[in-house]
């Protein structure tokens, strides 16, 4: 009985921290300067700028995305819920443009908070970074 | 030498840039390299350029790409590629300047890549697909490169994303068909491709056209000896003398001479050649002095694919069609399918491709069906990609190839064993 109750107290203390595993949340974010009209991006739009697919913004301005280093928790789960793709086949994808000369992979940023930064003083960047990262320098355009 | 002076400018090119923009970005260099080896079961069937025993040049490619902004519009790539199956020589497959006139709009000018088909423009690249190597059913066009000018608008309607491609130019070079080398000029080369996303698929289509120039020779002194023979065994037939007997008899062995020396030109040579004996012979309706040669035919290459990926299931299926204007290479119709599952760092691929050769109508027909030109293929392969890091992958492959046809008569079949390491960086 004693031991039921521990694992019934261990399995409610370990739910929470499943929770936010699999609900690691990502965030995509731009500048405060970036006086769009809209207020949100859809996933297929993000998948699609992140992805070189697509340069523009939803008005019509230029749009560059960056990456985290490659290792980085958000970037996995980036490449997983928004690319579909592991880190070998995003590193196929883009060879695939490299070598025949038609486009480059986005920058790698070193750390969440360079990544902040960056897009803070520019309103043509895009990036993702962890949710639990998030303040006020940047706005969120979609969460997953 | 034109190679050489192409990438000599593009090189004066880059350090030029890198003197006077102190400010624009650095010089990327980066490459692919493959490793392979490849073991043949049937020494008499030559597939993907193996012949039975373990080979490890084939496959073994080393490719480096320096590129430079050389303004905020405007960058000068090179891509020097140097391969075991050419003695590890270096050639530029790529040498061109860009100038992105819009987000949207690039125009490209120097040495390119024909876009062929949905490989043609990284076929080398073998981390950027999960074969060893591509499909020889398909890909075994014996030139690859063009020098001349590029243009491609990306446009996108709701979450299809387009870009439609139109390139111009013309290639000289040597080129090497059936493993013997033919002094080559591919003008008026045009095409245009559409290639097209929409979430986890995408659409291909393109057609290129160029018109091709060979140094084929037709060897007259084995006409003359053929023609000669001929009438001496009918003067000999009509009037067996002893003086027809021994003009029949010198014939003959001029014959024999010029058999000799006729069997030891190149496949389209002797094509050319006996088109026209062939021809007359079998008094076909065929002008094979116009029809079976190379000197500006048309040459069309169509091509249509389908993919699909979604980070665990992927697929490809792509046809293509070739139509010669010469009746000295047979028309051909080829397609593959392949299926990719992931699982973590490995993937497991299966695909099957099939190639066959479309003898012309009428006469013409006949003239290919005499002359044994013709070929059907197919093969089936099942390998495995292993991930090993983001800039290494680990193949290995197993294919069954079976010559359905070659050159004219029944083939063989054989099993190949491949493995590779492909790098990128």
């Amino acid at each position: 009985m004693k031991y039921f109750n521990r694992l019934m107290v261990s399995a409610l203390l370990l739910t929470p921290v499943l929770a936010s595993l699999s609900h690691a949340e990502t965030a995509v974010i731009v500048s405060l300067k970036n006086n769009n009209s809209y207020t949100s991006i859809d996933k297929d739009l993000i998948t699609r700028i992140f992805l070189g697919k697509v340069s523009d913004f939803p008005d019509g301005t230029d749009v560059t995305p960056l990456y985290l280093k490659q290792g980085d928790y958000a970037r996995e789960a980036f490449n997983r819920d928004f690319l579909s793709k592991s880190e070998s086949q995003l590193s196929g994808y883009w060879s695939r443009l490299r070598f025949s000369g038609k486009g480059e992979a986005p920058e790698d940023i070193g750390s969440a908070a360079e990544l902040k930064a960056l897009v803070a003083n520019d309103p043509s960047l895009i990036g993702y970074i962890d949710s639990s990262d998030v303040d006020g320098t940047i706005k969120v355009v979609h969460q997953y | 030498m034109r190679i050489g002076s192409i990438v000599g400018s593009v090189v004066v090119a880059l350090v030029a840039a890198s003197s006077v923009q102190a400010k624009s970005s650095d010089l990327n260099i980066y490459g692919f390299m493959s490793v392979g080896m490849g073991i043949l079961d049937n020494d008499k069937v030559t597939i993907e350029g193996f012949e039975g025993e373990g080979n490890f040049k084939q496959d073994t490619i080393l490719a480096l790409q320096v590129s430079k902004q050389v303004n905020d519009k405007t960058t000068a790539t090179g891509q020097l590629v140097s391969r075991g199956t050419d003695d590890f020589k270096t050639e530029a497959a790529w040498a061109f300047v860009s100038y992105q006139a819009t987000e949207d709009f690039t125009a490209r000018m120097g040495r390119l890549r024909i876009p062929f088909f949905y490989y043609s423009e990284f076929l080398e690249v073998g981390y950027a697909y999960n074969w060893v190597r591509l499909p020889s059913d398909i890909y075994n066009i014996p030139f690859s490169s063009f020098d001349g000018v590029d243009f491609t608008q990306r446009f996108s309607i709701g979450s299809l994303d387009s870009s439609i491609q139109v390139n111009y130019g013309r290639l000289t070079d040597e080129l090497n068909i059936f493993d013997e080398d033919y002094k080559a000029d591919l003008r008026n080369m045009a095409g245009i491709s559409l290639n097209s996303t929409y979430g986890d698929w995408g659409f291909r289509l393109g057609g290129q056209r160029t018109e091709m120039t060979l140094d084929t020779e037709v060897d007259t002194a084995y006409i003359a000896a053929v023609q000669t023979a001929t009438i001496a065994q009918g003067a000999f037939n009509g009037d067996p003398t002893q003086e027809t007997g021994a003009a029949l008899q010198t014939a003959g062995t001029a014959l024999g001479e010029a058999q000799a020396n006729f069997d030891k030109t190149r496949r389209i040579d002797q094509g050319q050649t006996g088109a026209l004996l062939l021809s007359q012979q079998m008094g076909l309706d065929v002008d094979a002095a116009e029809e079976f040669a190379f000197d500006g035919h048309t040459a069309d290459f169509y091509n249509a694919a389908v993919t699909y990926d979604n980070g665990d299931y992927s697929f490809i299926t792509e046809v293509t069609a070739i139509e010669y204007e010469s009746g000295l290479l047979v028309d051909n119709r080829a397609w593959l399918a392949s299926v990719a599952k992931r699982i973590g760092s490995t993937t497991t691929h299966l695909t099957y491709s099939n190639s066959r050769d479309v003898l012309n109508s009428g006469d013409s027909g006949k003239l290919q069906k005499a002359l044994n030109l013709q070929g059907e293929d197919k093969s089936v392969t099942l390998g495995l990609r292993y991930d090993y890091d983001v800039n290494t992958a680990l193949k290995v492959e197993a294919q069954y190839h079976d010559e359905l046809i070659h050159q004219g008569v029944k083939g063989d079949h054989a099993m190949l064993y491949s493995f590779a390491i492909d790098v990128i960086f």
